[in-house]
């Protein structure tokens, strides 16, 4: 028997369709965010010059010289903007790395390291990536996180974003869909090929010429999630729609793109994430972005996304089996107060409605819980109904 | 010897100090002055033999209601077979002699000895001075000695130098020279204390027998442990150092109650405990190898000695491979003390403070765990602040390459003519060749010279550490505790406790005046023949050497207030040593904080410059000789020459 897909009825995308149209309204009405404007190469590298030339003032002056670095780590220096997600604060506090403490010496060091690094990629105007710095002198550097933890405070020291630092990341999310582009050295991409995904780019800013005619987008927590629906034939099923998989918490490139072809197609997009205070967690850096990277929040956050599911309120209702249900622990159960207390929770009602179940409950469900309704459930039943019927908050 | 007789009746006369202080609930340090001075003649009764006579004054304040009779009698009792001649002159007969009204308490010993033996007193009478103004740093301890019509003083004790404050009315200077020979020329010091970590005081069971003896059963021993010098130092050019192999095991230093040495040097072993290697702390856990160390031997410019040393038995061990670095020796201080303080009378407090030397060993045998518990904390605390402050040290270091290299890429690298320029400019480099050597001087300079050494964990000793970061603060751009010869270079100055007080010598010598033992033959026979004609100045005249202890003196002019005019900040200064905002002499430098001051006094011959086989000055190092043997040998040759003009040698 020849597959017909459900979203081939006119009814199946009305609703889709519907919001749609509100989401470009808002957009059109003004609230749409103003991205910051894209630093030059000379700029990026006079930005570093300066903070040479600063170190090389304090020698002089026999002071032990310091890098500030906004304070990203205190609510108080974020502010929240519906329109925008998290953001830092015009004035925010800041915090020395200073040369002079054995605690931030090394930093410090490697900061100064990473900086000479990438005066000279932009210079050549050549790419690496956090990786390739890495390994430029492992035992320099000790591990990658430091490496990524030192290019982030650079890009908000010189406050500018890391793709004009001319640093990339090697992506570790997946594209499926009816997406195709060109990547920047020419490189034609189809993302339409049933049932394997293609890797997120590492270069998000060199891509081109996107094509789709995808109606959603569906952002997927977990891999194990994202490679059910392509064995399902989802994409297919639901067609025209693109999934993407961040595998986690997603990296910056998968934040790209997603912002990407947000900015290009003004697509609604949605979530599927386990319906515990992790999954929420995961979701809200898509949505509203996350306080260490929020110095980069017009670039990355997507605030009208929305969560499809997994909902608290789905597991009592779906009657979901008591038996495949998870305990909250109590880092759980401290991960979903912290949430509760974030500012962009005051906006999202509905949100918080569902963490309350969660909490009642003291349970945390993964997507996988629906298999036990039946083996297909999520892409037969669960996804459609809710795209086809707006069961998004 | 008279070594023993007069450290004793300063013991006593400490003690009762002490004594009255505790009975008047002052918890405060003692402070005063104590006079001791030894004259030398010829003695009238035995040939070859010098009759010494030393006098010991102090003021009233001192021992206000001290009962002369008393005093002797109880000083007879304690020196029971001592040879010596022991009197309290008369207070009319101190009076009607040149003595100050500063000094109304006299008491003189008298002995006949050979000539040989006057330097072994001296040493341990200094030895004790030194010991006791250590954890007494108010008491001013003014030591002349006169030989042969030379005189020479010095001054013991710290009132300004930086304490760690102990319990029972005691401190412990903090002053890493007290304790340590200066290292190493290349080796530049951030911090010059020493940054003692306090264990608990643990009381000590007393065995029965013991206390039928008469020991009262509340006995404390409290440890301090420290290395020296401090970890926080600069190494240019080596790799400093993290783990215990280049400490050394520890020197012990004693103290009984009212914080008074236990032993002096040269005195036979009561403490046998301490010949067992592993008493006081288990060596293997510190990868050591250490016996007892049994040759501690005086020598004149020594620093402090201990009472127990150990070293490290393995060859191989003993010494850093580093040439370049300097070994860091564990300090530990045990203070013995009654807890109860001195409820009883002084008599019997003094009875027991005696008691308690004889009985001590076999305390300390039966309470090894206790104290070995008590010590390792002490210790173990005090070498993770050392790997701490080296770890921290080893961090800033590693950073400066990376840093330096990194700026030095970008500067190097940029088309900005204008950055460049800047840059080379702000630095005042000519390339970047010169560039790179003067940014890695200025980060050196600025990362590894911090303002302030402050380790944590100090359980007491806020004090201390206030006075090392304010030291460290002031030390590195000042020219305190060094010496500044001939206006040209600084150098450490080797024993900054002593002041050096008008030093009428040549610019060649630099330091104190000689002891008659450091003399030429030729020099020495004048001394002699202006002593046997009666020459030499009396006791009454030495005090007169003190006097700058009621006049008050002009203030130090500071390098700005300096004048062209001012004559005697010109004139080159021999061996001045810089030590501080102390009040200041003409030809002299003294320093803040510095306790032992020394002097050379009246006679012509002593601003001649002594027979000095040693180099010039900018080369020479000034106190002593670090050559070994060159004091042996001198004296050796002295010694030989005396006894012939002590045998034949002209009439007067």
């Amino acid at each position: 028997m020849a597959f017909t897909p459900w979203s081939s009825k006119a009814s199946f995308f009305r609703v889709l369709d519907q919001h749609r149209v509100s989401l470009i309204k808002s957009l059109k009405e003004g609230h749409g965010e103003a991205p910051r404007k894209e630093a030059s190469s000379s700029e990026v590298l006079a930005a570093i010059e300066n903070i040479i030339q600063d170190i090389i003032i304090s020698l002089s002056r026999n002071e032990a010289p310091f890098l500030k670095i906004d304070n990203r780590s205190n609510w108080e220096n974020i502010k929240f903007e519906d329109s925008v997600g998290l953001q830092m604060i015009p004035h925010c506090t800041t915090k020395k790395i200073k040369s002079d403490s054995a605690k931030s010496a090394q930093r410090f060091a490697l900061i100064l390291k990473i900086l000479s690094m990438i005066y000279k990629l932009v210079q050549s105007n050549t790419y690496a990536t956090k990786r390739d710095i890495y390994y430029t002198d492992i035992q320099l550097f000790g591990n990658q996180k430091i490496v990524d933890n030192i290019i982030n405070d650079i890009s908000c020291m010189l406050k500018v974003p890391r793709r004009n630092l001319h640093i990339l990341s090697t992506s570790k999310g997946l594209i499926a869909g009816s997406l195709s582009y060109i990547e920047e050295d020419g490189t034609k991409v189809n993302c339409t090929c049933g049932s394997t995904a293609v890797a997120v780019p590492s270069n998000i800013q060199g891509i081109r010429n996107l094509i789709t005619n995808a109606k959603f987008l569906l952002i997927v927590e977990k891999d194990a999630t994202f490679q059910r629906l392509l064995d399902d034939n989802f994409c297919n099923k639901l067609s025209p729609c693109i999934i993407i998989t961040g595998k986690g918490v997603p990296d910056l490139n998968t934040r790209l793109l997603v912002k990407k072809l947000w900015d290009t197609f003004h697509l609604p997009i949605f979530t599927l994430v386990d319906a515990d205070p992790h999954g929420i967690e995961i979701m809200c850096i898509y949505k509203y972005g996350s306080m260490s990277m929020s110095f980069e929040a017009h670039n990355l956050t997507v605030p009208t996304i929305r969560w499809l599911g997994l909902l608290p309120s789905d597991i009592k209702r779906l009657n979901v089996p008591r038996g495949t249900l998870i305990p909250l622990t109590k880092q759980d159960q401290m991960k979903l107060d912290s949430i509760l207390k974030r500012p962009y929770i005051t906006c999202q009602p509905f949100w918080k409605k569902e963490m309350e179940i969660m909490a009642e409950l003291k349970m945390k469900a993964e997507i996988q819980a629906l298999t036990f309704i039946s083996s297909d459930y999520l892409s037969r039943v669960y996804l459609p109904n809710k795209l086809q019927f707006g069961g998004w908050i | 010897m008279a070594a023993r007789p007069v450290c004793e009746i300063l013991k006593y006369v400490i003690f009762h100090w002490k004594w009255e202080a505790a009975a008047g609930s002052r918890k405060d340090l003692l402070e005063g002055e104590l006079l001791i001075s030894i004259e030398a003649s010829s003695s009238e009764h035995q040939a070859n033999t010098f009759h010494y006579v030393t006098t010991i004054a102090f003021a009233e304040s001192t021992c206000g209601d001290l009962v002369p009779k008393q005093f002797l009698k109880e000083i007879q009792l304690l020196l029971s077979g001592f040879s010596g001649k022991l009197t309290w002159p008369s207070k009319e007969a101190s009076c009607s002699q040149d003595l100050s009204d500063l000094v109304p308490f006299q008491m003189t010993v008298e002995v006949d000895e050979k000539p040989t033996t006057l330097k072994t007193d001296c040493l341990v009478i200094k030895q004790f001075l030194h010991k006791t103004s250590v954890v007494h740093p108010k008491v001013t301890f003014h030591f002349s000695m006169k030989v042969n019509g030379v005189l020479s003083k010095e001054t013991f004790g710290a009132e300004k130098e930086p304490i760690v404050k102990l319990p029972n009315g005691i401190g412990l200077l903090t002053d890493q020279r007290h304790y340590m020979r200066p290292g190493s020329p290349g080796v530049q010091r951030v911090c010059s204390r020493i940054h003692p970590v306090l264990g608990h005081p643990v009381a000590l069971f007393i065995p029965d027998e013991e206390a039928h003896v008469g020991l009262p059963g509340e006995l404390t021993l409290t440890p301090a442990a420290a290395l020296c010098p401090c970890g926080h130092q600069l190494y240019p050019n080596q790799t400093s150092r993290l783990s215990t192999a280049f400490i050394s095991p520890p020197y012990v230093f004693l103290y009984g109650p009212s914080g008074l040495p236990l032993t002096f040097p040269n005195q036979k072993n009561l403490l046998t405990v301490f010949d067992n290697n592993s008493y006081l702390l288990d060596w293997k856990k510190y990868h050591l190898h250490a016996v007892p160390n049994l040759n501690i031997s005086l020598e004149e410019d020594s620093c402090l000695l201990p009472d127990v040393s150990y070293r490290i038995e393995s060859p191989e061990q003993s010494q850093p491979q580093d040439s370049g670095t300097e070994e860091e020796v564990l300090l530990l201080f045990l203070f013995v003390d009654f807890s109860n303080g001195f409820r009883a009378q002084l008599t019997e407090a003094w009875g027991m403070q005696a008691l308690l030397l004889t009985q001590l060993n076999s305390i300390l045998l039966q309470n090894r765990s206790l104290v070995q518990a008590a010590v390792h904390v002490a210790v173990d605390q005090a070498l993770g602040q050392h790997c701490g402050l080296v770890k921290a040290q080893q961090k800033l270091q590693a950073s400066i390459p990376v840093a330096v290299s990194s700026i030095l890429s970008i500067v190097a690298g940029s088309t900005s003519r204008s950055f460049r320029a800047l840059c080379l400019e702000t630095l005042q480099a000519a390339d970047t060749q010169e560039f790179r050597m003067r940014l890695h001087r200025a980060f050196q300079q600025t990362l590894l010279h911090p303002s302030t050494c402050a380790p944590k964990n100090m359980k007491l000793g806020e004090a201390g550490q206030r006075a090392c970061s304010d030291d460290t603060k002031s030390r590195v751009p000042s020219k305190q505790h060094r010496c500044c010869r001939d206006g040209g270079a600084e150098r450490p100055c080797r024993r900054p406790w002593r002041r050096d007080v008008s030093w009428p010598l040549s610019p060649r010598w630099c330091g104190r005046a000689p002891y008659f033992w450091e003399l030429s033959p030729h020099k020495l026979f004048w001394r002699r023949k202006s002593l046997r004609w009666g020459r030499g100045p009396t006791i009454a005249k030495l005090t007169r050497g003190f006097w700058f202890l009621d006049q008050p003196l002009p203030e130090p002019a500071g390098p700005e207030e300096r004048k062209d005019g001012d004559k005697s900040l010109e004139e080159p200064v021999a061996g001045s040593c810089c030590l501080g905002k102390a009040p200041r002499l003409k030809r002299c430098c003294q320093g803040e904080g510095v306790g032992r001051r020394t002097q050379a006094d009246g006679l012509g011959e002593a601003t001649q410059p002594p027979v000095d086989p040693k180099p010039p000055c900018p080369q020479a190092p000034g106190w002593g000789s670090p050559e070994p043997g060159w004091e042996d040998s001198l004296w050796l040759q002295v010694l030989s020459n005396l006894s012939e003009r002590l045998g034949g040698g002209p009439g007067p």
